[in-house]
This record gives structure tokens, sequence and C-alpha cells, in this order.
């Protein structure tokens, strides 16, 4: 089949136009993509990936009333990807009938520590300063981590409630890492590798992390090293740890959507190819 | 506050039309979406002295001094103190003393941790045995062996990539190159990954507007 | 006064720090303790030097009257309300009736404002992550078909439905067999194998540049080589 030059022409016209599609099209798109599933579910499984068993393994073989320490490095514009994992980290913790103290090192992470534990506890009658506390925020970073290893309780004199450290129960023995069972760091930022400095090898206490998806690759060489003991990756890692603790919560709720909207941008970045390579083929002339 | 209830919906109802005006960017730039904007950077100035001086003025500093004579505390609160001198050209110089503090105590401490969680233990996890052998079957065997072969010619390619001192030329050049495609390959993973955050991001609102605001979806699970 | 003395404070704080790792006596740790301590204090005044600098880049804007002051209004009420709130509220049993209702009302401004605009406001990156992958993402090179390979891979791979789809594919071509050199889960595997592989020996030696580089930097600091504490004053 042979095309006239101006056929040709007009199929380039085509592909060009189709490079310049408005970009509101694409957020339309996307945005419909999102919702959909939420109408019509396609209810995959997931399937829990090794560095997310491995911190659930971890936490599941914890003595009872050991303490585990939450690292809530975030604030609000990452909670979307970290709250589900601090609250289905949370459930476990508290079915295994753990303790949790809640710290972080991102100011806007301070508010979000009793949510996340309130919510997690609700159904398993799980109260403040009982079994949880949240010790909130200090500035500083690695001075803070460093100083946890010298004495939690000469970081934090009280926890966020203005509660003095000595009259919380939730934190009797506990004072240092030697006494904390793991400290698992969420984190929007580079914190991981405060903790990672300053609380393994300072201290060798037990470290994971579940980080936003931007950074996970970025936290690999830690896991193979055995610095960290499990990694949660983005929405999908909370949706596992979920899975694992038969607990459906935010993570999970989000998979369809998740992989539904993943499939729209290969959609584009496909069409986007072809769309540069027959732009740039001329008419034969 | 005598109707929990009412607070209840007036409360999602303020955080959804917060969230669509803030959506209304994506179709134009606006008034609205830029009094959000600006709003959002005040309540979160606002939101950063109130933490401050409740995790560290109150428990830190008052609590010690005041209801414990700790005086010492005084030294820290003097040396911070100087830091907002900042807002006086005349005096702004006497900024540089806490400021000198805490970068050179950021420095000291950084040292032997970095060399040690960084460079040392990565050098360590580097060192891995090309042949592996005790594995369950000889499927994971191979599959170890190579897995640790990739890394260790990965980590090597890149550094010499990374090395300058010696021109890229040659059989260097190709291990150069080599490098440059791990480091493709480790791009690209990322980039995978940050997608998934963005669109994670935007699920979390989805998840906000249709189940706690418009109460719609099929799978109540919350 | 002006310089020698910050470059004896940075000198004196680095040393301090370092030899206290190499020689942790009673007394090393005490004085690291208290130094900690201290720099924990200093750096919530720096927090304070920020958000003070936003404020007075938006009074002098409203001064001036220069374009956007309306919005220098916004910012400056939505700090002072949260601020106020937030420095007289208190959750301490002690307190009076009002400082509790103070609180409430932080807390309230917290998740119903703060909240929903943070978090709106980055996800609207989704979007334009979204439209940048259409648009620029091209495998014009071998490079950049590797890295575009990469991330086809880990978007697929990471997602329920991909690991479904390769599932899928796997009973098509195996029918269950359990003789298939790969698992069904094998999309999962590849990806995992990929993040553990090649992108963690990519990262690692990025890694050690970026780690020596750091080590560098702080000798630099210690010894007075390099000022950073110097600038904006």
């Amino acid at each position: 089949m042979s095309h006239t030059p101006d056929a040709a022409s007009g199929n380039r016209d085509f592909w060009v136009r189709l490079q310049r599609i408005d970009r509101r099209w694409i957020f339309l798109v996307l945005f419909v993509g999102v919702v959909v599933p939420y109408f019509t579910p396609l209810g995959c499984r997931v399937r829990p990936s090794d560095p997310t068993r491995k911190l659930y393994d971890f936490i599941d073989k914890l003595p009872e009333r050991k303490p585990v320490m939450i690292s809530f490095d975030y604030g609000p514009g990452s909670a979307a990807e970290l709250d589900p994992m601090a609250v289905a980290i949370a459930r476990h913790c508290f079915k295994k009938n753990l303790r949790l103290i809640g710290v972080t090192l991102d100011p806007t992470g301070a508010l979000l520590i009793r949510k996340a534990f309130e919510k997690a506890g609700k159904d398993l009658g799980k109260k403040m300063h009982e079994d949880w506390v949240s010790l909130g925020y200090k500035p500083g970073g690695g001075v803070v981590v460093l100083g946890i290893g010298g004495g939690l309780d000469t970081v934090f004199a009280t926890d966020s409630e203005g509660k003095p450290y000595g009259e919380i129960p939730a934190l009797e023995g506990v004072r240092n890492y030697d006494d904390i069972g793991i400290v698992v760091d969420l984190a929007s930022s580079a914190a991981p590798d405060i903790w990672i400095r300053y609380a393994r090898e300072a201290f060798k206490a037990n470290l994971a992390c579940g980080v936003t998806g931007v950074m996970v690759a970025a936290y690999y060489p830690y896991l193979q090293t055995g610095q960290f003991i499990g990694i949660l990756g983005g929405l999908k890692g909370a949706a596992e740890y979920e899975q694992l603790t038969e607990a459906p919560g935010d993570g999970q709720i989000g998979m369809d959507s998740q992989s539904v909207a993943h499939l729209i941008v290969i959609a584009l970045v496909i069409l986007g190819n072809v769309a540069s390579i027959a732009s740039r083929r001329g008419p034969r002339g | 506050m005598e109707h929990p209830g009412f607070w209840h919906v007036f409360s999602v109802w303020v955080a959804a039309l917060l969230t669509l005006i803030a959506y209304s960017f994506l179709y134009k730039d606006n008034p609205a979406y830029r009094f959000v904007e600006a709003l959002f950077v005040g309540v979160s100035a606002g939101y950063g002295l109130a933490i401050v001086y409740r995790d560290v003025v109150i428990p830190d500093l008052w609590k010690p001094i005041h209801d414990e004579g700790d005086l010492l505390r005084l030294i820290p609160a003097v040396i911070g103190v100087l830091m907002l001198s900042r807002f006086h050209p005349k005096i702004s110089w006497l900024s540089r003393w806490p400021m000198a503090f805490t970068i050179g105590i950021g420095a000291g401490m950084s040292i032997p941790a970095t060399i040690q969680a960084n460079i040392l233990k990565q050098v360590q996890g580097t060192m891995v045995s090309p042949v592996v052998l005790d594995k369950a079957t000889a499927m994971e065997n191979a599959v170890a062996s190579v897995s640790n072969v990739v890394l260790i010619i990965g980590v090597l390619s890149v550094l010499a990539y990374f090395f300058f001192s010696k021109e890229h030329t040659g059989g260097y050049g190709r291990f150069c190159k080599l490098g440059i495609y791990f480091l493709m390959f480790s791009f690209g993973a990322s980039f995978g990954y940050t997608v998934m955050a963005r669109v994670s991001l935007l699920i979390g609102r989805v998840t906000f507007l249709l189940y706690d605001w418009l109460h719609v979806g099929a799978v109540l699970l919350r | 006064m002006r310089t020698q003395v910050p470059v004896a404070i940075a000198f004196i704080a680095g040393v301090v720090m370092v030899i206290q790792f190499f020689v942790p006596t009673h007394h090393s740790m005490a004085l690291r303790d208290t130094l900690l301590a201290w720099t924990r204090i200093i750096s919530a005044f720096a927090l304070v030097v920020g958000i003070g600098s936003l404020v007075s880049i938006n009074i002098s804007k409203l001064r001036r009257l220069s374009p956007g002051w309306i919005y220098a209004i916004v910012t400056l009420a939505g700090f002072a309300v949260m601020a106020v709130f937030g420095i007289l509220g208190t959750k301490e049993a002690a307190a009076p009736a009002w400082r509790h209702t103070l609180d409430r009302c932080y807390q309230w401004l917290f998740d119903n404002v703060q909240v929903p605009m943070d978090a709106t406001i980055f996800s609207l990156l989704a979007f334009f992550i979204a439209s940048a992958a259409y648009r620029t993402f091209r495998a014009r090179t071998f490079e950049a078909s590797l890295l575009l390979a990469a991330a086809l891979l880990v978007m697929v791979g990471r997602v329920p439905l991909g690991v479904e789809i390769g599932a899928k594919l796997h009973e098509a071509i195996w029918g269950g067999s359990t003789t298939a050199p790969v698992t069904p889960e094998w999309l999962q595997s590849l990806t995992e194998w990929v993040l553990n592989c090649p992108n963690t020996a990519a990262q690692r030696a990025i890694m050690f540049g970026a780690a020596l580089a750091a080590v560098a930097q702080a000798l630099r600091i210690i010894v007075g080589i390099e000022r950073p504490y110097m600038s904006g004053s």
C-alpha cells in the first residue's frame, strides 16, 4: 500500500497534534482511572514481598510488652503513603500486645502520631500512656537519634501531653535502644540515613523503615547489608503489611486504583513514544 | 461544640472544599487556588512555631529552668537567641556563633558514623562470593551466584564511571559504559516508584472525597 | 571576633564529637549528651529564624502593596491564628478550660485545614508526572530505553494487577505445571531482583561517592576551610 505525500503529511500532523494534546485531557483520564475502581473493584490479591515479610516476621517474634518505636518522619503531604503503614504496623504490635512509642524528627509529624495509634488501637481497647505514648517532636535530626542512645528520657522529658517520662507506664523500663525491640522509621525525607548512622551503627539498634515510593530504590543497599531488617515501599508496602496482618486498610483500598493508574501511565508512555516516532517520519519524495 | 455530628460534617466539608479548590489549579491557575496556597503557607508556619513552643520551649527550657532550677539550660537558650540577631543587620554577625556550634557538632558526629554506615558496611556488603553453593537447589545456587556477580560488577563499573582521573577509552571505557547502563536501570526503577508514590497521594485524596465526604464507593472498608 | 570565634567554635565542637566517638568514657559520653541537649535547643531557634523570615517577607510585601499583597494578608492571618491557638492551647490537665478549648481549635485547624491542603497540593504531582511521562519519556537512545524498561517493569511488577497479569501469562504458557522454570509470581520476583541487584549496585556506588564527599566536607568545616555559618549574616 502506498501513501501520497499529502496523506503522509496529514498522518504526521495527526501524531504531532497528539503529542501537543491539552494536558488537561491527560489529567482527566488519570483521575477517572483512579476513581472507577472504587465503584468496580478489580479484586486483585496483594502478594507480600520479601522486605515486607521480614519486618512482619521480626515484629511477630518479639516478646509481649516489648516496646517498639515508630518514628513518624513525615508530614500530611506524604501521609497518604505512610499513614496506612503506621496503622498497619501499630495494629500488628497491639495484637501482639507490644508497647508502642511514637517520636518524630519532622515537626509536621507530631500530630499524626496520636491519630495513627488511636486508629490502630481503637478496636483492641489500647490506651494512651498504658499501651502507647506519643513523645512528639524534637529538632536536630541526628542529634535526637544519637541522644536517644544516651537515654530516651534525656531527650524526651515529657510526652506530647506534658506528662513526665517517669509517670508513663508505657515507658516503664525503657532507658535507650537496648530496651526497644525495633525502631521503624516511616519517612518522606532522608531520615532513614540518620537512623542508620546514629541508631543502627552507633548503638546496634534493630532498625527497619517504611518510605515513600520516591525513596525506596535508594534504600535497598541497606537491606542487603542487614542494616535494615525490612523495608516497606510506598502504599503497596502498606497494603502488603495489611495483607500479612489480615486487617485490610487504606493500603488495600487503594491498590486497584494504583494498578489502573500505572497501566494508564504505561499506555501514555507508549503512546507518546509511538507519536514521537510517527511524527518524525517525513513523506518520501 | 454541643453537637458532635454537626461538627464532624462541618469539618469534613471544610476539608473537602479546600481539596476541591486546590484541585481547581489543574484546570487553570485562579485566585481561589492562590488563596488556599497562601493560607497553607501561613497555617504551616504558625503550626511550626507552636510545635517548637510546645515540644521544645516548654519541656526543654521553661520547665527545667523554672520548675527544677536547672540554670545550665540558660547557656543554650542564650546561644540560641543569638540566632535571632540575623534580623538586625548591625549585629547579625552574632548569629554565626550558634550556627558554627550546630554545624560543628553535626560535622563532628557525622564523620565516624558516615564512614561506618555508608562506606565500611557497604564495602562489606559488596564482598560477596561470586559462586554460591549453599542453597537448597541448583537453580537457587545459580540465581544467587548470578546476583552476586551482577552486584560486584555493577558497583565496580559505576565507580569506574565516576572516576574521571582516567580517560574513559578502550576496555576501561566500555566498562564505564556498563556503569552507565546500571545507573540507567536504577534511575528507571526510581522513576517507576516515583509514579507509584505520586499516584498514591492522589489515591489518598480520592479516598477522602469518596468515602469520608460523599460516602460512596463499592468497598466501604472503613 | 567576627571570624575567628565562629571558626574556633566549629573546630572545638567538631573535634569533641569525633573524640567522644573513639574514646567512649563515662565523662566523654556525659559531655556528648550535654552538647546534644544544647544543640537540640539551639536548633529550635533555627526553625524560628526560618518562620521569622517568612513572616517578615510577607509583612514587607504588605507594606509595599506589591502584587499579590492580598495573599500576604491570608498568609499572615493563617500564621497568627494557628500560632496563637497552638501556643496558648494545651493538653495539660491542670490548665484552665479555655486553654483546652484553644488546643482543640489548634488540632481542628491542623486536621481540617493544614492536612487536606498539604495532601492535596502534593497530590497535584500525580497529574503532572503523568503528563510529563507522556510528553518527555522517550526511548531515543539505548540508555534511555534501559531507563524506560526498568521504569515500566517496576510500574507493572509492583502493583497487584500487573502481578496478576504475569500469573495469567504463566498459566497460559505452563498451565500450572510444577516443572515451570519460574513461579506464577515471576513478575514480582523479577522486580524484586532488579531492586536487589542492579539497582542496589548503582545506588551503592552513588552512596560511596556521596559518603566520601560528606566526610571530606565535614573535615573541611571542622578545620575551617569551609565556613557555611558565615553566609547570610
